[in-house]
């Protein structure tokens, strides 16, 4: 299988992307996910959570050696209001491989705080998984929060200079929590992904 | 008997994914080993942003103590084992004495936060599975916290910037040092743990 790395040109960035497999967001998409966002006395936080319920929603990430998963997280920063502004301090995942994911080539209106797997080949379903990390502050003190589900590769395969992960260049992106639900950061709320049926509602 | 060729299947796609990772941290590795061996010898004097990770885990101050005479600014740090990793990113103006005191403050702050909301998750989940999931996973983290109290933040690596030819006489100092890889901008890096 040959796999050619593309670049494709975003509204206001270069974002690098790669071809990848076909396959469905069934094949990748947590089946739950849970973002609180929120502010202590030290700085401005975000928590994630997420779930497979199944191997087959798993599917594409474990049959592809060199699969990568980003739970992105996408601070609304067209007017410059964002909450969230990038990762900063702390950060802890037990997702496989973890890292903090770079803003370089990411859309400069939505800022992206994000911890991504290198090695989501490893996921298993059945299993919780979490990200956290802290953040500076954005322009403003709320705006809207977007969760995107993205899969990639690790590019060259086996990333033999860097750990180098690229989101797929065909259906990668899933916001499992979009803009226009208006979800307003700081703040909690959980969604069910093609899980007998696609809803969002706030945390218990 | 279906489902018996299903984890067999499953069980291979693992042991798989497993040997073909030792592989390719091998080479990722070596590689590592080469580019920085190349940047020293070309241009020893150019500052690079790098990571110095380790043979072992390695306590926080133990990392203080041997990074903070040197003439390298030190970015952030690493921690982890196979089951779960994180880090620290140093912030603009926040000095090494803050930044481990802060890095220990969180991972036991964040932890409780854990506990606390999947305290919470638990008594509200419907769904069994999920709700044996938010179990397991709120033991995790309860090992975590005991693991932390026993023996601090394990350390694994170093990010640092500096003169190439200075973090090859870090690296050259301490023995603990496994190998220095570059970071390249915009490329996220995952940990080279203890034993991989």
């Amino acid at each position: 299988m040959v796999f050619a790395l593309l670049l494709s040109f975003s509204r206001a960035a270069i974002a690098e992307t790669i071809s990848c497999s076909a396959t469905t967001d069934t094949q990748f998409v947590p089946s739950w996910g849970k973002v609180d966002v929120g502010e202590d006395q030290y700085s401005r936080y975000i928590y994630q959570w997420m779930y497979w319920h199944t191997p087959t929603r798993l599917q594409w990430l474990i049959t592809n050696g060199d699969s990568t998963f980003e739970p992105d997280a996408l601070f609304y920063d067209y007017d410059g209001t964002a909450y969230g502004n990038a990762p900063s301090g702390y950060w802890a995942s037990d997702l496989p491989d973890p890292y903090v994911d770079t803003q370089v080539g990411d859309i400069f209106d939505e800022n992206a705080v994000t911890v991504g797997s290198g090695r989501a080949v490893m996921l298993t379903s059945g299993k919780v998984y979490y990200t956290v990390t802290r953040m500076t502050n954005g322009g403003g003190n709320s705006s809207w929060l977007k969760l995107s589900s993205q899969r990639g590769r690790q590019w060259p395969t086996g990333c033999t200079t860097t750990w180098c992960s690229y989101g797929c260049s065909a259906n990668n992106n899933y916001f499992t929590i979009p803009f226009t639900d208006h979800f307003t950061a700081p703040g909690c709320q959980q969604y069910w992904w093609q899980w007998d049926a696609t809803v969002r509602g706030t945390c218990n | 008997m279906i489902i018996g060729a299903v984890l067999v299947i499953l069980g291979m796609t693992a042991v798989t994914a497993v040997s073909a990772s030792n592989g390719s941290m091998e080479a990722r590795i070596l590689s590592a080993k080469e580019k920085f061996q190349s940047t020293l010898s070309e241009t020893p004097q150019k500052k690079v942003d790098a990571i110095a990770f380790f043979t072992n885990d390695m306590s926080l101050e133990d990392v203080k103590i041997a990074i903070r005479n040197t003439s390298l600014e030190v970015k952030g740090f690493r921690h982890g084992t196979q089951s779960y990793g994180g880090g620290y990113i140093l912030k603009q103006g926040e000095t090494l004495e803050e930044a481990v005191s802060n890095y220990q403050r969180d991972h036991l702050l964040f932890i409780q936060k854990r506990l606390d909301d999947e305290d919470r998750m638990i008594v509200a989940e419907k769904d069994d599975n999920l709700r044996k999931a938010l179990i397991t996973h709120r033991t995790e983290a309860d090992q975590m916290k005991t693991d932390f109290k026993k023996r601090g933040i394990r350390v694994v690596g170093v990010e640092v910037y500096g003169q190439a030819k200075d973090i090859n006489t870090f690296a050259g100092e301490n023995p603990f040092v496994r190998v220095i890889e570059l970071k390249e901008k915009g490329k996220p890096q995952s940990a080279i743990l203890p034993g991989q």
